[in-house]
């Protein structure tokens, strides 16, 4: 049990047509690109076209026929409390340019390293910071498709105090 | 350039590097490190329950066996321990007949034995009701060794067993206070502790915190070293002290703040009030700091970056140090580092009140 047994019921889910499309966010996608942190669970944007205020009902259903338990806000499944989350403009575009990454016979769809820093940003919660700063010091990040997210979305009060608190990341 | 001393740019370079080795691992290897912290959570989390009368009963007899023994073989703290677990056990709840049943004690020690069964009682409620048990709540919180006065090292201790830790040292190593623990305030209630002095029936508030760790100042250090601020510095000499120091000060004076607002404000307004800060640095200090003699460095230099008004805050303001490791009771315990209070900048303007 564990991540890879959970994010293979994502794959489930595609090909039972319970979803449209998905993507792993959060400290989870964070570790496809950079140094692995701690984390509780298992975050996952969604996509369904045509659903309305119950977007999680069909895949909540699947997964608890495949062994899942109700845990609050969460489903844990295979140990890993996973948590579906609905796409707001910025994920919904992040599902779709999501990057499929390799977990041995596994195709998984991860955030890009961008919009999971942007995602960071917009929640902006202490640990959303430090991953956003880790993320900014990575050598792969693309600086400028990062820099239109924040135009795109009108994050740029939010990136003002991030930048205020964190000048040196600004180089 | 000192010897012995750290060699920032060599630490800044190890962390990186050790950075990118995690983050070039196979995505694979990276999830089951996941895994393995994630079950390792679960662990601490199954660890915490309610333990029943009869359990904590257990466990208080065995730490009183283990106290005997320790009084036999000549540990100097073992009898004053053994006194806190004796109220324990017997039931007493209530400060002036605790006092009362410690009155052979000298002034000094019974304040140290009040202190240790304020401290045991606290791991007696926590078993009984050990908060953040569920996950949405807080960090699950149990004493790791209930009705123990060691602490040490202080990473990943309870905070309030710190606070008590801190607080021990401080009235260990100043038995001339006259000062007696009344009261654990708790953690997000205002003060910490309050302690009545033993002559004039003075009310103090204590305020206990950490005023830096080893991560925020190797932290400061590489986020400085990035900015280079400052380019001819080297990153030996003094660097250390100063960033060490600018920390301390600034906890300093974000507790100063504190201190004067809201809930803090409003138990200090009473009349007779005194207040007290008890700042320790959390940091290995054989990593951080230079070897030879540095604490005269840190303590002039904060002492140099407050102005009267963060000063004047508390009545007292203390540096308790070597809080990183466990320090045995008795006369090679050094004393708590006074950096300056209202108390101290009167009488260094030589016009003490009292």
């Amino acid at each position: 049990v564990g991540l890879v047994e959970a994010l293979a019921e994502m794959a489930a889910m595609v090909e039972a047509g319970k979803i449209d499309g998905y993507a792993v966010g959060g400290a989870v996608a964070a570790a496809f690109y950079i140094e692995p942190a701690e984390t509780e669970d298992l975050d996952v944007f969604i996509t369904v076209e045509g659903a309305g205020l119950d977007l999680l009902a069909g895949p909540y259903a699947f997964l608890m026929q495949r062994g899942g338990q109700p845990r609050g806000a969460h489903i844990e499944i295979h140990g890993v409390p996973l948590q579906l989350l609905g796409s707001d403009c910025l994920a919904e575009e992040g599902v779709v340019r999501a990057r499929e990454m390799q977990l041995d016979d596994l195709r998984v769809r991860v955030l890009p390293p961008e919009y999971l820093a942007a995602l960071a940003l917009k929640v902006g919660r202490s640990k959303d910071l430090q991953r956003l700063r880790a993320l900014l010091e990575w050598e792969d990040f693309n600086r400028s498709s990062f820099e239109d997210l924040i135009r795109r979305h009108s994050l740029h009060d939010e990136w003002a105090k991030f930048a205020q608190r964190f000048p040196e990341l600004l180089d | 350039l000192s010897e012995g001393g750290p060699h920032w740019e060599q630490i800044g370079a190890a962390k990186a590097a050790q950075r990118r080795q995690a983050a070039a691992l196979p995505p694979v290897e990276k999830l089951k490190a996941l895994d393995r912290l994630r079950e390792r959570r679960n662990q601490i989390y199954r660890a915490v329950r309610v333990f029943d009368e009869a359990e904590i009963a257990r466990i208080l007899e065995r730490r009183l066996v283990a106290a005997r023994r320790r009084e036999l073989e000549g540990d100097p703290r073992a009898r004053l321990e053994l006194r806190a677990l004796q109220l324990l056990q017997e039931g007493i709840d209530d400060h002036g007949q605790a006092r009362a049943r410690l009155a052979d004690l000298s002034v000094d020690t019974q304040a140290v034995s009040l202190l240790l069964w304020m401290w045991f009682r606290h791991h007696q409620e926590l078993l009984r009701n050990p908060p953040g048990r569920s996950r949405e709540s807080t960090s699950p919180r149990q004493p790791r060794k209930p009705f123990a006065a060691e602490v040490g090292p202080l990473g990943g201790r309870l905070n309030s067993d710190r606070e008590f830790w801190i607080l021990l040292r401080f009235l260990e190593s100043r038995p001339d206070h006259g000062l007696f623990p009344t009261a654990y305030v708790g953690q997000g209630k205002g003060w910490d502790f309050e302690m009545v002095e033993g002559l004039s029936g003075a009310r103090w508030l204590v305020e206990v915190t950490e005023a830096t760790t080893t991560e925020q100042v190797e932290e400061r250090l590489e986020r400085s070293q990035r900015q280079g601020d400052e380019p001819d510095l080297t990153w030996f000499g003094d660097e250390p002290e100063r960033i060490v120091a600018g920390v301390c000060a600034e906890t300093i004076r974000r507790k100063a703040r504190q201190a004067t607002q809201g809930g803090k404000a409003e138990s200090r307004a009473q009349p007779g009030t005194r207040t007290m800060l008890l700042l320790y640095p959390n940091i290995d200090e054989q990593r951080v700091l230079n070897s030879e003699g540095p604490w005269s460095q840190v303590v002039q230099r904060i002492d140099e970056a407050l102005d009267d008004q963060v000063v004047a805050a508390f009545d007292q303001l203390w540096l308790v140090r070597d809080s990183s490791e466990p320090l045995a009771l008795g006369a090679d315990l050094p004393a708590p580092t006074l950096v300056r209070g209202r108390d101290e900048s009167a009488r260094r303007a030589g016009r003490l009140d009292e």
